[in-house]
């Protein structure tokens, strides 16, 4: 029963990637997105192996080889506890099938251990990509001879601990969001300040150690004296399989394995309470007043920024450009000389860079990484008859999930590049014009892009929206197509068009480019892509 | 008020709904019966123009919902039979949402709020969110917003499911005044005690085809419509 529980549940995490409301996902849109998964999973193959092989020789060869494995035990947990404390709240928190699930003759704690596997499973995948390329940097680089056999085994073993205790902290983390914002009225507020602060301090973290590799690199036997006295478990884990200690692994898989327990007991313990949270919620008592009339067209689309405000997890996943347009806008404000600094060395560095353009660029690849729209339809879910049964024409229906992604990612990317026209003393005609209109140009292109897609891919049977938000192919297809673009048109100038064109008018190309792919895409959508909404 | 004129749905190899003909008179509530996967809620989806058909017209008012979709819809209400609302949104934005669309000045949304949420009993829930409201209260609201524009056409789909019985004879009344006032009603049930009651008329449908449609005396005689309905079903 519990492998049925377990497979259920990854069905349900990964049913919104290759499955779609379509009786049949059309061949070549599912060759796409495996294509777009196996690109996203070798790029990121690639660049943690190219950390691991600058790591490898210099900490072997001056006699802290456990400093990788330690660096590679935290890696692989903060991954994992990013890649998971997302999915702990929609999974365990706030499943929609709990009530079901529960009125079936299981267990409860048998119900709970199906959502844990599941979500270790996705762990698990994680880990692997941190793993596969540390192990295959040390056979490059000839460092696995300084293993011994059992500390081989210890490997084997620890990659199977690691990510129970990222889980378990995910899954306190997740319940301590859970349990604050269950007392408080605006608990969206309360998952989304969690969120961005999380994301935060990761990003702080990992930019810290790219920028900080070479002093890793040359002082690392005062940063592994550090660690060893900071995260002993992370040494411990390095000194079993760099020295084959059993001590050491039979203390790191003492710090794996009994906070999992504890969390596994914890949430049985309290799952049917968990599962029925917010059922005896304060009743607000409704108190007439004057009522707030709006157009159609400005109904709809307070009606999409109500459904975007209400899920912190689609503002955070969806709108994770424009979180960090915005905090960009407030660095340039408060401390410019943060993101000015760098600019100057990269002038000086590459004097040949028009560094007027930055700003242009930097905005621009930032609103790619925004896919609000993307799962807009699917989101309808099973109240899209509301707006079908209703008099509203299908091009307002679709204009305004388009306009929320406008708004919601456009606002700031204009707000950030006047105030980078401002810090960054732009003076050029061209450079000012790039620096509002790119962005923008870019962002209504994704808009419009991520509503033509998710009207071919559409999902709504869902069973929590993070669904479509997080794992539907036409959300893959609009991130990683947006780093593909990014990709592409560096190396096409850099390549190809550098020594003929000046920056300043390839991005004016780029832009044009740009808005004729927005007509034509809203010509597609306003036409066929009304056809389409007719037939859902 | 309605009129379908051979409309044929068809899902894949099967035909849902197979060239039914059926006409509805204002002032006329008519029951539609028939059993599960008999071809109801496709025949109510499309006569609401929320489904696609293959063939046939179907006219509101005189109206094609086909040729005129938005002018068919301003005259129709629909509740389907699983009330699912917009869980983000709180009863009242709800109501205040589907009269935006309806463009409904906001005194007379607010009498219209008032006047249905005191019948059905929900005034003081309407600043909860829905997600909080049980399957009842949903269906309720659903009602409400369904009201709010005052529609000359109302097409329910299991309507009285979930209703406790205050509400349900609140609805009653509701649908009778409707129709008093010109309107008229299509709504699918498996109450037959109710459609007996109720209705003016009633179509009986099986396989997506109509096998039974007239005058509810003319249907059932001197027979209870139970008694028709299965007598039908052996039959056919």
């Amino acid at each position: 029963m519990i492998g049925k529980l377990i497979k259920l549940n990854i069905i349900a995490l990964f049913s919104g990637i290759l499955k779609t409301n379509r009786k049949r996902t059309k061949p070549v849109a599912k060759a796409l997105i495996i294509l777009l998964l196996v690109y996203a999973c070798g790029v990121l193959l690639v660049s943690f192996g190219a950390v691991f092989l600058t790591m490898a020789e210099p900490l072997f060869s001056t006699g802290i080889g456990w400093f990788y494995f330690a660096l590679m035990g935290i890696i692989i947990f903060v991954l994992c506890f990013i890649g998971s404390v997302f999915m702990v709240q929609p999974q365990i928190f706030e499943a929609r099938d709990s009530e079901l699930l529960l009125s079936l003759p299981l267990k409860p704690s048998m119900i709970l251990a199906g959502r844990i596997f599941a979500l270790l499973v996705v762990d698990y995948a994680f880990e692997a990509l941190i793993v596969i390329p540390a192990f295959a940097a040390l056979i490059i680089s000839g460092c696995i001879s300084y293993i011994p056999m059992l500390g081989m085994v210890f490997l084997i073993a620890a990659a199977v601990l690691l990510p129970l205790v990222a889980l378990a902290a995910g899954c306190f983390f997740g319940w301590l969001v859970a349990s604050i914002a269950s007392r408080l009225r605006r608990k969206n507020i309360v998952t989304l300040v969690f969120s961005i602060a999380l994301f935060a301090v990761c990003g702080w973290g990992y930019y810290g150690v790219l920028g900080n590799m070479n002093s890793l690199l040359t002082s690392g036997a005062e940063i592994a004296e550090a660690v060893r006295r900071a995260v002993f478990p992370a040494y411990h884990l390095g000194v079993a399989i760099s020295g084959g200690s059993i001590m050491s692994f039979l203390i790191f898989a003492a710090c794996a394995v009994v906070p999992y327990a504890l969390m596994h007991m914890l949430l049985s313990a309290s799952f049917m309470k968990l599962a029925m949270r917010g059922r005896g919620a304060k009743k607000v008592k409704y108190r007439e007043k004057a009522m707030h009339v709006s157009g159609v067209g400005a109904a709809l689309l307070g009606r999409e920024m109500r459904l975007f405000m209400s899920l912190p997890l689609y503002i955070i996943n969806s709108g994770l450009g424009a979180i960090v347009t915005v905090a960009i806008a407030v660095v340039l404000v408060v401390r410019p000389q943060l993101l000015t600094d760098p600019i100057v060395q990269l002038s000086a560095f590459m004097p040949s860079f028009e560094t007027g353009f930055i700003g242009a660029i930097v905005l621009s690849a930032l609103a790619v990484m925004n896919s609000v729209s993307s799962p807009s339809i699917s989101l309808e879910g099973k109240s899209l008859w509301i707006v079908k049964s209703l008099p509203v024409r299908e091009r307002d229906v679709l204009l305004s999930k388009v306009m929320l992604h406008v708004v919601v990612c456009g606002a700031p990317s204009i707000v950030a590049g006047v105030i980078c026209i401002f810090a960054l003393h732009l003076r050029g005609v061209a450079e000012i014009a790039l620096t509002l209109v790119m962005p923008v140009s870019v962002t209504v292109l994704f808009a419009l892009l991520g509503v033509t897609l998710n009207l071919a891919m559409p999902k709504f049977d869902w069973i929590n929206p993070i669904q479509p938000v997080k794992q539907s192919a036409s959300t893959m297809l609009v991130i990683f197509g947006g780093m593909a673009l990014v990709v592409v048109l560096a190396a096409v100038y850099g390549f190809l068009l550098s020594s003929a064109l000046s920056l300043g008018v390839y991005l004016v190309l780029c832009t044009v480019v740009f808005v004729a792919a927005c007509a034509g895409l809203y010509a597609h959508l306003i036409s066929a892509g009304c056809r389409r909404f007719q037939e859902l | 008020m309605l009129s379908i004129e051979n409309l044929t749905k068809t899902y894949g190899d099967k035909r849902a709904v197979d060239d039914l003909t059926l006409n509805i008179d204002d002032g006329e509530i008519c029951a539609f019966i028939g059993h599960n996967g008999a071809g109801k809620t496709t025949t109510i989806k499309s006569v609401c123009g929320i489904l696609k058909f293959d063939a046939g017209e179907i006219y509101i008012a005189g109206k094609s919902i086909k040729e005129d979709p938005i002018g068919c819809k301003s005259m129709i209400a629909y509740i389907p039979d699983n009330p699912d609302l917009y869980e983000f949104l709180s009863g009242i934005k709800y109501l205040n949402f589907v009269a935006d669309v309806f463009g409904i000045s906001a005194d007379v949304r607010q009498k219209r709020i008032r006047e249905y949420a005191d019948r059905f009993e929900l005034t003081e829930d309407l600043a909860q969110p829905i997600s909080a409201y049980s399957h009842g209260m949903k269906q309720k609201l659903a009602l409400i917003s369904a009201l709010i524009h005052q529609p000359r056409f109302m097409v329910l789909d299991e309507p009285f499911v979930g209703l406790d019985p205050k509400a349900a004879r609140e609805l009653k009344m509701l649908m009778r005044d409707i129709c008093d006032a010109g309107g008229a009603i299509f709504f699918s049930t498996h109450i037959l005690e109710v459609a007996e009651k109720l209705c003016d008329r009633v179509a009986i449908i099986k396989a997506g085809k109509l096998v039974a449609v007239g005058g509810m005396d003319e249907v059932k005689g001197d027979s209870s419509l139970e008694d028709v309905f299965f007598e039908l079903e052996e039959k056919l």
